[in-house]
């Protein structure tokens, strides 16, 4: 929404001044010059300048509403000349009324009136030139505005995923883990490696538009829990059942690790005894139908107070579904979070790249 | 000999520092813990020298941990990604190692040591930066009776200055957190509490009523029927913070 250029006090203060030291002038110049008398001036000059005012404040909220693309200069003239018109007359009519004795003053008025007529025109013209003038440059700031909220929203939404990408937490721990087994155990941290390489590999090339097979997914899956057995082999165990008949599935490849990083991070990271995180895969009347189940610390859950944080995942499907009951989540009574994920099968698989 | 605990709740990640300290004669190894609760038992019991702590490990950070220690040893935090811990460190300049931990910037902070061993003020300003992380902001970790309990903010009703000591009225009870008001006046959510007395600080959402007791002179009370007094300053905080 634009501001209205008399919305603001400081030009509302500014055209009250200047209104009514104008009404003034003409008051002293039509008493001095024409030699009426001060009513006769005074209530003349009043009456005609605050109409004329009226229709300034007329033709700028006009133009505040609306403004014509083509044909702008035909239309701010035909009001200009319809206003000045009716203004003039207006303004006659009642200073005819009031003063019909005075047949001195009716001569002169009949007189002026052509040069009444003119001054009206000039004054409202310019009155509109000045409001879309101020138009334009409220539009055009505007505008900027708007672009730059986009540009650092697109910008921030560019560095969210990046971030999101790399899991800096992760990748170092990874990587400590990695070191530390170059000086006990060599082989397998060359194995390691080369399970984080596929791992980033797989991590980068993720978009929301791309479907990945299960098979595809569950690999890439497992790469995250082996890298996570190696930091904590003493205590994960994970139990991965895929059915035969879903290898061929698709969904889309962004939505599972975030699923399987919360159970590990509400399973593992925020427990300290061994755990097991169970994965099934399977498979209902064409819907593919992913279960994840992780334990928690009933204790941990109260102290963090939002529970789970899967609401961007929620957001996520809704926007890929508009379907919010594709992720459903319950809580076992022996501390066990389960989270349920459904991906309904596009029926056309060529778009699965 | 310069006694020492590891703890960190990777193994592999303890192996490297073991593996380090093995060039390290003067340094004696006395523990191996995995989470704050045992670290903190562990300090107990042995009264080590110094401590090789992890930040981000299950049930409560290594903060959280060195909170509840009573005669802190000499720490040297070892962390590898959590961007509030690394500025807290840097601007208090306690000794940390960012993982994986590179041997010669591991040996340097060992060779600090000595003077490290005798001053310890530096642990407690990271320790108070800490505290405005936001995990650490919504709970406050404390200790009674030998057992360690996690409150979330909100279940806190209000807090009241006891000498040394900040006593917290809580949903479960009566805790002590041997900090200062000034410390939870700058650590809680200034939107949820407010501190209406120099001896008090509120949740807002346990206000039912303020009353004027006398000339300029108000009270509050609270959900859990307790009357507290309220300050001339603190009446305007609460007024703002009500908006009224």
């Amino acid at each position: 929404m634009t501001t209205r250029p008399l919305s603001l006090p400081q030009i509302q203060k500014t055209s009250l001044a200047f209104a009514i030291s104008w009404v003034v002038l003409c008051a002293v110049g039509l008493h001095y010059v024409v030699n009426f008398s001060w009513i006769i001036s005074f209530v003349d000059s009043f009456i005609n300048n605050f109409l004329l005012a009226a229709a300034c404040v007329c033709v700028s909220n006009m133009l505040g509403y609306y403004q014509p693309k083509n044909e702008r200069i035909l239309y701010v003239l035909i009001i200009t000349l319809a206003l000045t018109l009716v203004t003039v007359f207006a303004a006659k009519f009642l200073l005819f009324y009031i003063f019909k004795d005075f047949e001195n003053y009716k001569e002169f008025y009949n007189f002026s009136l052509a040069f009444r007529v003119v001054i009206f025109f000039i004054c409202l013209g310019w009155c509109a030139l000045a409001n879309i003038l101020w138009y334009r440059l409220e539009e055009q700031s505007e505008t900027q505005k708007r672009l730059l909220a986009a540009q650092n929203l697109a910008k921030e939404a560019e560095l969210n995923k990046l971030r999101h990408q790399l899991q800096p937490h992760f990748l170092f721990n990874s990587l400590n883990s990695v070191f530390a087994l170059t000086m006990v155990n060599p082989k397998e941290a060359g194995v390691m490696i080369t399970k984080l390489a596929s791992f980033l590999r797989g991590t980068l090339k993720r978009d929301d538009e791309l479907w990945v097979s299960v098979e595809e997914e569950m690999e890439y899956i497992q790469l995250y829990l082996d890298i996570e057995k190696v930091r904590f082999s003493h205590r994960l165990n994970i139990e991965v059942n895929i059915a035969e008949d879903t290898l061929k599935l698709y969904l889309p490849g962004t939505l599972l690790q975030p699923i399987v990083e919360n159970a590990i991070k509400f399973g593992l990271y925020n427990t300290s005894s061994a755990i097991t995180i169970k994965i099934d895969v399977s498979v209902n009347q064409g819907v593919l139908q992913v279960r994840v189940q992780n334990p928690f610390d009933p204790e941990m859950k109260a102290a963090g107070g939002t529970g789970f944080g899967l609401t961007a995942i929620k957001r996520r499907l809704y926007l890929l579904f508009a379907n919010a009951d594709l992720l459903q989540t319950e809580t076992e009574a022996n501390n066990l979070y389960i989270t349920t994920l459904k991906i309904p099968q596009k029926n056309d698989q060529d778009d699965t790249n | 000999m310069i006694r020492t605990i590891l703890i960190d709740d990777e193994p592999l990640a303890r192996d490297i520092v073991k593996h380090y300290l093995s060039d390290h004669q003067e340094i004696e190894i006395v523990a191996e813990c995995s989470d704050g609760f045992e670290g903190l038992k562990a300090i107990t019991l042995h009264k080590p020298d110094l401590i090789f702590l992890d930040i981000q490990m299950p049930k409560i950070s290594g903060f959280e941990m060195l909170e509840l220690v009573e005669d802190k040893p000499a720490v040297i935090f070892t962390t590898a990604f959590d961007e509030f811990a690394i500025k807290a460190f840097e601007v208090n300049a306690v000794d940390y190692l960012l993982k994986p931990i590179d041997k010669s910037r591991f040996d340097l902070a060992i060779q600090k040591l000595p003077t490290r061993l005798q001053q310890n003020e530096n642990t407690e300003a990271v320790l108070d930066a800490a505290a405005l992380s936001p995990v650490q902001n919504n709970r406050v970790v404390v200790k009674k009776d030998g057992v360690i309990k996690i409150i979330p903010v909100v279940d806190i009703n209000y807090l009241e200055a006891d000498d040394d000591y900040v006593k917290l009225s809580t949903v479960e009870g009566i805790f002590y957190k041997n900090k200062t008001m000034a410390f939870f006046e700058q650590t809680l959510d200034p939107s949820q509490f407010i501190r209406i007395h120099r001896s008090y600080i509120i949740n807002l959402a346990q206000v039912t009523k303020i009353e004027l007791k006398e000339k300029d002179s108000y009270v509050v009370l609270l959900k859990s029927d307790i009357w507290l007094p309220v300050s001339k300053t603190g009446y305007v905080k609460l007024k703002a913070a009500l908006g009224l």
